[in-house]
């Protein structure tokens, strides 16, 4: 099928994000599981998918944002090896569940689904991309397949931010650090949860930065009123370009009620085998407190509404065929919003359909075929419309509406209310006061060398680390409260010694090592990035 | 004395304990981390959006002024500490006088508004003020009035658009984007991320934030 003149475009946005999570004092450590799991059940489900494509000769254009903690963990020759141990262990218990399943036959295809999928990943970890993750993106951006932009250094949720130099700090250390991984520069942005702030833009202008991306109400309640509604970007005065999100097809992926990972026929999240499993059986492979946890083998398809105990055994075929059933829905529906937007427009259009990444296999176990199949459908089964980059579809349209997008996230209730509440609203005092004073440290110290530059680089470190939007977000949804408050004040603890002990020559070379070696993100950094005297 | 002597003190009739039928749970250290800085020894207010109906105010006092104020022999006006909001847009103020104790502050607030505020001690009809904070402005919450004269489009045709986007102006004006919409949201993957095998049930009920109940208090009022 021949897609040279489409009518429109869809823009797939994958969002990869995981906060930095390294512990190199404990042997395991069970946040570190975060970063595991994610590289095996999406990270390499999506380089294994994106392979195969190119590798049957289809053409396709997605965009990724690879966020530059992940970036960093996924280059850490510790974490590297922690998940070779990690998918070594699970390999072997894939190989046992093989056999005690042999007999079981509700399971035994499962079990060896899930030998066979863990296997390989270990086969495309440590045999095919050195162990580096990100080298394997890396290879698809260069192949032309890929268009992989950046995010703010550690995931810092901007419109809570007071001062330009922090902002622009998280701006200009993700766009140094991603030079450093991928060998140029970003053309494009995804500003953490969609936080935008009016003036934002002006930051990313001057860091060479295109384009970024709002929630729908971003752009819609912007001013001027936005001609193609959500369907074409608007330019902010700045010159950057915001595209929105297109909410019919955020919800037919995301939706509760209505959204496809809520089909029956798929794997059921919940029901795993580290709370199953007979408690000695899998004791080994769960973390040396024995507690039960998660372990990513998962027998049971989500049914519909019953409890957990009643769920129905999973079939790998009836769920991928769901997928492939999915995937020709989603493509329908996009071809009639394109062959109308594209009648009542005078351009064409571009559907921007953004989402986590680590919602496809983590999540929605299924996701990564789903992909699979829906790039392969418009690459053959029709001619409407066309996968397109945002970049793509700037190098089209060059000339695009001028308007001031509004303030706006994409978190529940639209605006800053998951990252700024009663429960969380305290960490700000302590981290806007660490802004002041690293802006502070920058002023004072403008060519520091030697120990006091390491030291400032170090406080650098501590404040990106504190400000990781991760943190508020964990205190808001109740989760693992206790370590995001450990590590927000840790990296505070640690940048306030740091503030105190430099202008006093007082700077504990030791201690300063140890915690280089701990928090050890962005060897490249140069604190002088925040150096200014200008507040938001 | 905990709160269950007090009621089994009170049991009109003895009843028979079972043994319970597991564990109890014990005690786990929690470790949260170092403790923060109680202060910094600054005279600092800070201003931050929630969304387009509230803000929070922050402030920091280094603890001289007050102390001097309240050092002041037989004087007549104790200090207050006094918050001054001033809605910059409309050219107005409002004030509020908060206990010493409390280190912030939400108010109700108008969309597409620019705020600044101050605090300081008020003594009778004297105040002397302190520290002044950034100046923020709320986000707008409805479709603007504002038509590009190069770019203009008849209303219908906007409309049209709208829907096509699955955009429902009413229902999201009403409410929230993600919230009212029930959709699964990214926040909700993330949770599933760092839940550590916490049973929520997400993709079956769609609701995650209903339990976020911030707007209990009136304007103005502290919120706990």
């Amino acid at each position: 099928m021949n897609n040279a003149n489409p009518s429109g475009y869809l823009a797939l946005v994958l969002h990869a994000h995981l906060p930095y999570v390294r512990h190199p004092e404990h042997e395991r450590f069970l946040e570190e599981d975060w970063l595991s799991e994610a590289i095996s059940e999406t990270y390499i489900p999506l380089v294994q998918v994106f392979d195969n494509l190119l590798k049957d000769g289809v053409r396709f254009r997605i965009t990724m944002t690879i966020s530059p903690p992940l970036t960093e963990m996924f280059a850490d020759p510790l974490l590297q090896n922690r998940y070779l141990d990690h998918i070594n262990r699970l390999v072997d218990l894939c190989r046992k569940e093989v056999e005690r399943t042999r007999h079981m036959p509700e399971f035994r295809d499962t079990a060896q689904m899930y030998l066979n999928h863990f296997s390989a990943a270990r086969d495309v970890f440590a045999n095919q991309y050195g162990k580096n993750i990100a080298a394997a993106f890396r290879k698809f951006q260069d192949a032309g397949v890929l268009e992989i932009i950046t995010c703010a250094a550690t995931h810092g949720f901007l419109p809570l931010m007071v001062r330009k130099e922090v902002k622009r700090a998280q701006a200009g250390v993700a766009v140094r650090n991603y030079a450093k991984h991928f060998g140029r520069k970003p053309r494009g942005i995804w500003l953490p949860e969609c936080g935008y702030t009016p003036g934002d833009d002006e930051l990313l202008h001057e860091q060479g930065i295109n384009y970024f991306f709002l929630d729908t109400h971003g752009v819609l309640f912007g001013a001027p009123r936005p001609k193609y509604g959500v369907f074409a970007p608007v330019f902010c005065k700045s010159g950057v370009a915001a595209f929105a999100r297109d909410v019919e097809s955020s919800k037919q992926v995301w939706s509760a009620r209505e959204g496809y990972p809520g089909d029956a026929n798929y794997r059921e999240f919940y029901r795993d085998l580290g709370y199953d499993g007979d408690h000695n059986y899998i004791k080994p492979y769960l973390h040396p407190d024995g507690v039960r946890r998660n372990l990513g083998i998962k027998y049971y398809k989500i049914t519909g509404g019953v409890d957990l105990a009643e769920k129905q055994p999973y079939n790998v075929r009836a769920a991928l065929e769901k997928a492939a059933e999915h995937a020709g829905n989603f493509m329908f529906n996009r071809e009639q919003q394109v062959r109308y937007l594209a009648s009542i427009m005078d351009r064409k259009p571009i559907i921007v359909a953004p989402y986590d990444a680590e919602l496809f296999g983590h999540w929605w176990f299924e996701g990564p075929m789903f992909l699979n199949y829906l790039i392969r459908k418009i690459s053959f089964d029709q001619s409407t419309m066309k996968l397109a980059t945002c970049g793509d579809y700037l190098d089209e349209y060059r000339t695009n509406q001028v308007q001031q997008p509004t303030m706006s996230t994409w978190g529940a209730g639209g605006y800053n209310l998951v990252w700024i509440n009663s429960s969380n609203q305290w960490l700000y005092k302590h981290m806007n006061e660490a802004e002041d004073r690293m802006v502070e440290l920058a002023n004072r110290f403008p060519k520091a060398d030697g120990l006091v530059r390491r030291a400032l680089n170090q406080a650098a470190r501590e404040l990106l680390l504190a400000q990781s939007s991760d943190w508020a977000f964990i205190i808001t949804t109740n989760t693992m409260v206790p370590y995001a408050k450990k590590r927000f004040s840790e990296h505070i603890a640690r940048f306030t010694k740091l503030y105190e002990d430099i202008p006093g020559d007082k700077i504990d070379e030791n201690w300063l090592r140890e915690i280089e070696a701990k928090d050890n993100i962005f060897n490249e950094i140069d604190y002088t990035i925040y150096a200014g005297g200008d507040r938001a | 004395m905990t709160s269950s002597d007090s009621v089994s003190n009170f049991s009109s009739k003895p009843e028979r304990v079972e043994e319970p039928k597991h564990e109890a749970p014990r005690e786990v250290f929690m470790d949260e981390g170092p403790p923060l800085p109680p202060r910094y020894g600054v005279d600092k207010i800070r201003l931050h959006v929630q969304d387009p109906h509230t803000i929070c105010a922050q402030w920091e006092l280094s603890g001289g002024a007050i102390d001097a104020a309240r050092s002041i022999p037989h004087n007549p006006h104790p200090p207050v500490l006094r918050l001054e909001l001033t809605d910059l847009t409309r050219g107005r103020s409002i004030t509020a006088d908060v206990t010493s104790y409390t280190d912030n502050w939400w108010f109700k607030t108008i969309p597409d508004t620019e705020y600044k505020i101050r605090v300081g001690l008020a003594m009778g009809e004297h105040v002397r003020w302190i520290a002044e904070s950034n100046i923020i402005r709320t986000p707008r919450n409805a479709i603007s009035d504002v038509l590009d004269v190069q770019w203009m489009m008849v209303s219908e045709r906007f409309r049209e658009l709208l829907k096509i986007a699955g955009f429902d102006e009413k229902r999201y004006l009403q409410s929230t984007m993600a919230g009212s919409m029930g959709l699964v949201s990214h926040v909700q993957i993330r949770e599933a991320l760092f839940s550590g095998g916490i049973f929520s049930g997400i993709l079956l009920s769609g609701q995650v934030f209903g339990s976020l109940n911030l707007f209990g208090g009136a304007s103005g009022q502290n919120r706990p």
